[in-house]
C-alpha cells in the first residue's frame, strides 16, 4: 500500500465522519424542527367525500339528489402549473388566467381552490389534459328534480359552516353542504354528510402515494320521504299558477291533506322559485305562504261557528233565521248581506254565506262558544307538520266581552290562521270531529288523533256544506262530475294601512271530498286577484274543483254520486284564462 | 467460537437482513398496488354514483306528470276522462 492509498482511505474516512456527526447533530438537536418541515412538504390531511341524503316523494320519487362534483383545487408550496397551463387551464374552466395566478402566487399556501363543483365531464376534460400539480377533490353538488314546483317544501342546501340557526355542524371545521331553507333546513341533522378524513403521503409532484391513516369515517346523509304526492304537487302547482295569472292576483297558496292519515298530499304557492339556481334574489318567492302567512279567514271559518250553534243545543240544521231586511246593527256596527236573503235555514245560511244569518246564530250563544270552537280546530297552535317557520296564527279571547267581537270572529275576522292550520281545521270536520296530527314525512302508522267534537255533530256540518256546492250555493265552481263535494268560500278583504281596504281581497276556498267517504280536504286562497271576479266562489272554488277532479282518478277513490245530467250540472263559466 | 461456525452465523445474518429488504420492498410495492387499485375503486365508485344520480334524475323528468300527460295525448292518443258516462241498465 502506498502512501497515496492511505491519503485516499483519511480522506474516505473523515468525510464518512463529517456526514456521520452531521446525522448525529441533525438526529439529537434539530429533530422535531426537521421532521415537521418535511412532513408538512409529503404528508396531507385530505377530506373523502360523503353524500347528503336524497329527499323523496311519498312513491319514492326523487325530490333532492345529491351527484359527485369535483373541486378543482392546487398546492402552491408543492407544485403551481406553469403559464401555459395556466391559460389553458383558465380557458378550460371559464375563468380568468391573472385571477388564477394571482391566486397562487403566494407559495406558502397549501391549498387553493380554482373552482367550486365543476360537473363530471369538465372533470374528465381536465383529467385528460394532466395538469401537473392540479388535483380535483371529490364533493357533491345538490339537484332538485321538480325544480320550483316543490321549491317551498324541499327548499334548498348551500355551502356554509353554519346553518341559518348558529348551529355549527358537530366537528366540522371546513365549509359543509347545509340545509338553507324547507326540509333542507329542517332535517339538516338527518340530511347532513360529514365527509371523512384521512392522512396521506405525496410525493415531490403532489400525488398521493400511501393512505397514512384514516382518521375518521365519512358519515353519509339519512333519505327522508316526505308524504308529498309529486304527481299531485304538479297538478296543484299547474292550476294555481294558471290561476294567479287568469286573476293577475300577487299570490296564491293551495294545501291539500289526505283524511286518512293527516299527510300533507300537495302544498304549494306562488310564486316560486328554482331551487336548482339557489337562493333567489327577490326573498317573496322563497317565502312558504302555506304555513307561514297567517290571514284572517273570513267566511271560511262560518261553519265553526254553525258547530257551535249545533253543540249548543239551541239550533239544528233545521233552524230558521230571519236575515230580513238584509242587514243587522250590532251595537255600532252594521252588518249586511249583499242581497236579502229572508228566511233561512241554518244549512241555508252556510249555503249563502249569510252574515247576517251567522250573526244573528251567533248573538244567541255563549261569549266563548265560537272562539272555543275555533281553538279545539287548532286555532293559534302550531300544526308541527315539520315545515320550519310555522306561523301559529292567533286568537285570543280578551275582547268577547264586545258582541262585535263576538260576531266578527263567528265570520272569519279579528283571528288569524295560516291556510295550513284552515285545512287541518276541515281535516277535523272531515275526520268526524277527530283532530289528528298533520305532517310532511309520510306516516308508518298514522296517529289516532284527537276527538275534538261530537262525530255526529262534526259530520252534519259537513252534509250541510254540501249545500255550498249545489244549486243555490255559493260555490258551484267547485263541483266534481261523479263526487259530492262539501266546502265552504270565503272572501275577506285585506287589511291596508288604513284599515280593512275595500277593494283588495283574498279568496278562500277549504273543501272535503267525496262527502261520503271523506278522503281529501284542499285549501286554495288566492290573494288579491284584480282581473274579473275576487270572490272566494268565482276564484278558489274552480281551482279546487280541477285540482281535485284529477286528483281522485290519479288516487283511485270511487265517485260517490251519479253523474249529473245536463239539467242539473250546466255548465259553469271557467274564469281561468290561457297562460 | 470456531472460524466456520462465526462465519455461518454472518452469512445467516446477512441474508436475513437481505430477505427483510426484500420484503419491506415487495411489501411497499403492493401497499403501492393496492393504494393505486383503491384510487381506481373510489373514481369507479364516484362514477356508479354520478350514473345513479343521473339516472335518478332521468327518472325524476320521465315520471314528471307533465311529461306523461304529453305523451299520453300526444303520441297515445288518450284523454282525461273528464265526462262519465252514465250508463242505463
Amino acid at each position: 500500500m502506498t502512501w497515496r492509498h492511505y491519503v485516499l482511505l483519511v480522506v474516505l474516512f473523515g468525510f464518512t465522519l463529517v456526514l456521520a456527526g452531521r446525522v448525529v447533530y441533525l438526529a439529537t438537536t434539530d429533530k422535531e424542527f426537521l421532521q415537521k418541515e418535511g412532513d408538512a412538504r409529503s404528508i396531507r390531511n385530505e377530506a373523502i367525500g360523503a353524500q347528503r341524503g336524497v329527499i323523496r316523494d311519498r312513491w319514492g320519487e326523487a325530490l333532492a339528489i345529491s351527484t359527485p362534483a369535483y373541486n378543482v383545487v392546487v398546492d402552491p408550496s408543492v407544485k403551481v402549473p406553469d403559464p401555459t397551463a395556466i391559460r389553458a387551464l383558465a380557458t378550460l374552466l371559464q375563468l380568468d388566467a391573472a385571477q388564477i395566478s394571482q391566486k397562487l402566487q403566494n407559495r406558502k399556501r397549501q391549498y387553493v381552490v380554482l373552482k367550486q363543483r365543476i360537473t363530471w365531464d369538465e372533470a374528465q376534460s381536465l383529467r385528460e389534459k394532466r395538469f401537473d400539480g392540479v388535483k380535483l377533490e371529490t364533493v357533491y353538488r345538490r339537484y332538485y328534480p321538480a325544480g320550483e314546483v316543490t321549491a317551498h317544501v324541499v327548499g334548498f342546501s348551500g355551502l356554509g359552516s353554519r346553518n341559518p340557526q348558529g348551529k355549527r355542524p358537530e366537528g366540522e371545521e371546513v365549509a359543509l353542504e347545509v340545509g338553507l331553507e324547507g326540509i333542507e333546513m329542517a332535517f339538516d341533522d338527518k340530511l347532513r354528510a360529514l365527509p371523512g378524513r384521512k392522512t396521506v403521503l405525496r410525493d415531490r409532484k403532489g400525488q398521493n402515494v400511501r393512505d397514512l391513516e384514516y382518521v375518521r369515517a365519512p358519515k353519509h346523509g339519512e333519505d327522508l320521504t316526505l308524504s308529498i304526492d309529486l304527481r299531485l304537487q304538479y297538478l296543484a302547482y299547474r292550476e294555481l299558477k294558471a290561476a294567479v295569472a287568469g286573476h293577475n292576483a300577487t299570490s296564491a297558496s293551495l294545501v291539500m291533506l289526505d283524511v286518512k292519515t293527516g299527510d300533507i298530499l300537495a302544498l304549494v304557492n306562488q310564486p316560486s322559485y328554482n331551487p336548482n339556481e339557489g337562493a333567489p334574489r327577490e326573498s317573496a318567492g322563497m317565502r312558504n305562504l302555506a304555513i307561514t302567512d297567517a290571514l284572517e279567514p273570513g267566511s271560511t271559518a262560518k261553519p265553526f261557528a254553525a258547530l257551535a250553534g249545533l253543540e249548543s243545543g239551541r239550533y239544528t240544521a233545521m233552524s230558521e233565521f230571519d236575515t230580513s231586511p238584509g242587514y243587522v246593527r250590532v251595537v255600532d256596527k252594521t252588518v249586511r248581506d249583499p242581497v236579502d236573503y229572508r228566511l233561512l235555514t241554518l244549512t241555508g245560511v252556510l249555503q249563502k254565506s249569510s252574515q247576517v244569518g251567522i250573526v244573528k246564530l251567533t248573538l244567541g250563544l255563549e261569549r266563548e262558544s265560537v272562539y272555543d270552537v275555533l281553538k279545539r280546530a287548532g286555532v293559534g297552535e302550531l300544526v308541527n307538520s315539520g315545515l320550519p317557520n310555522e306561523s301559529a296564527g292567533s286568537i285570543s279571547p280578551g275582547g268577547l266581552k264586545s258582541d262585535v267581537v263576538k260576531v266578527t270572529m263567528a265570520y272569519g275576522y279579528g283571528f288569524t290562521v295560516s291556510p295550513l292550520q284552515l285545512a287541518r281545521a276541515y281535516l277535523t270536520l272531515a275526520r268526524s270531529g277527530n283532530k289528528p296530527s298533520v305532517s310532511i314525512l309520510k306516516s308508518a302508522t298514522p296517529g289516532p288523533g284527537e276527538q275534538v267534537y261530537d262525530p255526529v255533530l262534526a259530520r252534519g256540518i259537513v252534509n250541510m256544506l254540501e249545500s255550498v256546492t249545489g244549486e243555490g250555493g255559493t260555490a258551484r265552481g267547485a263541483r266534481i262530475e261523479g263526487y259530492r263535494v262539501a266546502g265552504k268560500t270565503g272572501t275577506a278583504r285585506v287589511v291596508g294601512p288604513r284599515g280593512y281596504d275595500d277593494k283588495r281581497h283574498v279568496a278562500l276556498f277549504a273543501g272535503v271530498v267525496p262527502v261520503d267517504h271523506p278522503e281529501i280536504v284542499m285549501v286554495v286562497i288566492i290573494h288579491e286577484p284584480s282581473r274579473g271576479q275576487s270572490g272566494g266562489g268565482a276564484v278558489a272554488a274552480p281551482v279546487f274543483s280541477r285540482v281535485a277532479e284529477r286528483s281522485l282518478r290519479l288516487l283511485g277513490i270511487p265517485g260517490d254520486s251519479l253523474p249529473m245530467t245536463a239539467e242539473q250540472n250546466p255548465p259553469v263559466e271557467d274564469t281561468r284564462t290561457s297562460t | 467460537m470456531s472460524g466456520i461456525t462465526r462465519i455461518v452465523i454472518w452469512t445467516v445474518l446477512a441474508l436475513g437482513i437481505a430477505g427483510s429488504a426484500l420484503l419491506v420492498i415487495k411489501s411497499t410495492r403492493e401497499m403501492g398496488k393496492l393504494h393505486h387499485e383503491l384510487q381506481l375503486v373510489g373514481a369507479a365508485h364516484d362514477e356508479q354514483l354520478m350514473e345513479q344520480s343521473r339516472l335518478l334524475l332521468e327518472r325524476s323528468a320521465k315520471a314528471a306528470l307533465p311529461g306523461v300527460e304529453k305523451i299520453a295525448i300526444e303520441q297515445l292518443g288518450m284523454e282525461f276522462p273528464i265526462k262519465i258516462a252514465r250508463i242505463e241498465p
